[in-house]
């Protein structure tokens, strides 16, 4: 039951199960790219602010937020919204307050992935 | 009815092209701008296409443009799938040449029902060119007949292009989709036949 709390904070999950059209499947590929491809965009992302280069956050943060949007995680999304915003502003005095909030929270997300992916196999 | 998409997020492609194609699309799918724009320029091109408004290389609305000044493809459907959904990028998006936009993450209803007004453009585009083109073979062929022909005025024979003489209805069945069937007017039954058939009589 804990558990399962733990995965509806991170993830909406009757919203990602209509998404899919109920494609169990299909879900399990989606996270299993998503897990490939967002270290690269975290580490640009990350480089992006080291190196106050505003457009590549903005981009990059941008990519990741349509990526997680698919998977209904709101808290990631709203992360990654706000260095969006900061990097198309122009403006990184947070940026690095939000990116280590970023990292929580997408480890948060990849922990409800495995409790999605354990469900799956039971 | 092939649907080709362009998105740079490996995730968004996956979900996709799985939904297209359970809808019976058949889809090519392309990671950026650039890889689209090759598609486009080969021999199987698309019936509609899905961009993705922020890709690397060559973004939604630069392809956008691109495809509207292409003669061969610049009537392509496209729509243009952003995360943006501010009025302000929607309209931009239009005016850069899309012809409808979806918002990401996308709900399947309107995503189905946004192809789906799609698909019936591009299949009344579709009839209405064959339509035109059959139009453009008729007006050739009545364009055939607008010429003054040369006629004798002893035995109506026409002249041809070649300088030969030839028989009025070996012309018109050679230029018109008309074959002749002969018989006799009354006026010629008379005038011709009856005299004929009355000599034959008092001959035998």
């Amino acid at each position: 039951m804990a558990i399962m709390q733990k995965l509806g904070e991170v993830i909406d999950k009757d919203e990602v199960m209509e998404r899919v059209d109920g494609d169990i499947e299909l879900l399990m590929e989606m996270i299993e790219l998503f897990i490939t491809d967002y270290p690269k965009l975290m580490s640009k992302i990350k480089n992006a602010i080291i190196q106050k280069d505003s457009r590549e956050l903005e981009r990059n943060a941008h990519t990741i937020k349509g990526s997680v949007g698919n998977f209904a995680a709101d808290s990631v999304y709203g992360i990654a919204l706000s260095l969006e915003i900061m990097g198309r502003n122009d403006d990184m005095t947070d940026a690095e307050e939000a990116y280590a909030k970023l990292e929580r929270e997408m480890e948060r997300l990849i922990q409800a992935f495995d409790i999605l992916r354990k469900e799956v196999d039971l | 009815m092939t649907i080709l998409i362009a998105e740079d997020d490996p995730v968004t492609r996956k979900i996709l092209k799985s939904i297209l194609s359970n809808w019976g699309y058949d889809v090519i799918v392309t990671c950026d701008g650039n890889e689209a724009w090759q598609v486009l320029q080969s021999d199987n091109v698309p019936n509609l296409a899905i961009l993705d408004w922020i890709m690397p290389s060559m973004d939604g609305i630069e392809l956008c443009q691109k495809i509207r000044k292409t003669p061969n493809i610049q009537s392509l459907y496209t729509i243009l799938l952003t995360i943006k959904g501010q009025k302000k990028d929607i309209i931009e998006g239009l005016r850069f040449g899309a012809d409808d936009y979806i918002t990401k993450p996308f709900n399947r209803g309107e995503l189905k029902a946004r192809i789906q007004a799609g698909v019936r453009i591009v299949e009344l585009q579709t009839s209405l060119a064959s339509r035109v083109r059959e139009l453009e073979d008729a007006l050739a062929n009545i364009k055939q007949l607008q010429v003054l022909l040369p006629i004798c005025s002893y035995c109506k024979k026409i002249r041809d292009d070649q300088n030969y003489w030839q028989k009025v209805e070996e012309y018109i069945s050679q230029h018109l989709e008309v074959r002749f069937s002969h018989g006799v007017c009354p006026e010629c039954y008379e005038k011709i036949v009856k005299p004929d058939l009355k000599k034959i009589s008092i001959r035998q």
